[in-house]
Order: C-alpha cells, then structure tokens, then sequence
C-alpha cells in the first residue's frame, strides 16, 4: 500500500513536468482501494484520469508479467502512447512495444513479448550485441517464480 | 507511416527469410544471420494493417530510416543490402 501511495505521487509529479491537459486526480486512497479490488497487477494507470482527447503519454510501472512461470522482480516502466488509433506499450530499456484497442490489450502484448524474448534468448550464446544487452536487463528484472 | 500487414508478413517471412514465430497476440521472428540473432520483429495478429504511430515503431525495430525502410518493403533494397546497412550501424 505505501509503495502504491509513491507510484501515485511519482505519476503526479511526471504529469505536472508534462504537456498533458485537463487532468483530474482521484483521490489516491479510493482508487488505491478500487484498484487493489479489481486489477492486480496493474499499477498506477487507475490512478490517473485524463481527459481521452488530451491524453498523449504516461507512464507507468508494472510489478506482473501475466505469466504463468516468470515473475518480475521489481517494478518495470512502461510508457503508454495514444495516437488516436492505437494505444502503444513501450519498454525503452528493452526496446520492446504493443499495441492494441485498449491500454491493457497494449500492456497484454506487451508482457508476452517480454516472456516470450526471454524465454527463447536467456540460454542463447550466439546474439548480436542489441539483443545481448536486452538479455542482461532481461535477466536483471525477470525470475521463475 | 502506414505499413499493409500483407506487405509486413511478404517483407519478415519472404525477404528476409525470417522463420515466423506465432503466438497469442503478435507474430513474428527474428533476423538471424550467419547462425547469430540479430533484431527481433513482430507486429499484431488480428489489429490489420499497421497504422498511426505503430507502423513507425515497426520500422525502428528494422534500424532503418523511412526512406530506406520503404525501399525494403517496396523492393529496390534487397536482404543483402539491409544487412550491409546493419553492418555500417555496427549491429552486426
């Protein structure tokens, strides 16, 4: 719980540095209750509500993988982007995205991808120095669970 | 930058020899080149064509700029040329 109380704070002070309009807040208490109840692993973007039309890029920070075998072992951020077309999930450490109709489609495609790489590169000796240094913060951030 | 899903999966599985590789939401593969890894590509499965700020990101994943991305995907650019390109960026 206190460390949702911090995520929310960072994702206000990331908002007011940024050019998103029309924002409105919720108090942090309530919505920390609604999403514990209802989304498990996602993290702070239910904290956030932001007029659609002005929404162009958040961040957020996700503590799960969806997975089944792999956990994360600390938090990971992800920058959501609107184009008016798609919502896009991005991890710039890894250099890895998805996309989808909605954020969670987005962050769903997202964290297969992040299984998925993992699991085909974390015992492959032969990759290029991009995909080497994916897998070095691969395996800093992901573990069995 | 709008990028026809016919157009992705000819560009990833027929040019570039890429093996697909399909899964829950994305398909895709990865460049392999002389046994050794190189870039991982994938677009959606069931979202059609790459639109919007997506069919640019999918051209970043090939570190290549518009111009020449178009050159890949329309054909003047062949898999020996991209690879050259990969090649002078120091990916390979």
């Amino acid at each position: 719980m206190v460390s949702r109380l911090g995520e929310f704070t960072a994702t206000n002070e990331y908002l007011s540095q940024n050019r998103i309009q029309d924002k409105t807040i919720y108090d942090a208490e309530d919505k920390i209750d609604e999403t514990t109840e209802t989304k498990k692993d996602s993290v702070m973007y239910n904290f956030t509500v932001i007029n659609q039309k002005s929404l162009e890029y958040k961040n957020i920070f996700i503590d799960s993988l969806n997975s089944e075998t792999y956990k994360l072992k600390k938090l990971i951020s992800v920058t959501i982007e609107y184009d008016n077309k798609n919502y896009i999930a991005r991890n710039y450490d890894l250099g890895l995205y998805g996309y989808g109709d909605t954020e969670i489609e987005a962050l769903d495609y997202l964290k297969e991808l992040i299984v998925e790489t993992y699991e085909e590169l974390k015992d492959e000796n032969n990759l290029s120095s991009t995909l080497k240094l994916m897998m070095i913060y691969c395996k800093e951030i992901i573990e069995k669970k | 930058m709008q990028i026809k899903k016919r157009e992705a999966e000819s560009l990833l599985f027929n040019k570039l020899g890429i093996a697909p590789m399909s899964k829950k939401h994305h398909i895709g593969g990865y460049l392999i080149y002389k046994g050794r890894r190189i870039l991982k590509y994938h677009f959606s499965h069931g979202r059609g064509d790459m639109v919007g700020n997506v069919g640019d990101i999918f051209r970043q994943s090939f570190l290549l700029d518009e111009l020449q991305f178009i050159n890949l995907l329309k054909c003047p650019l062949d898999k020996e040329g991209y690879i050259n390109i990969l090649k002078e960026k120091g990916r390979i």
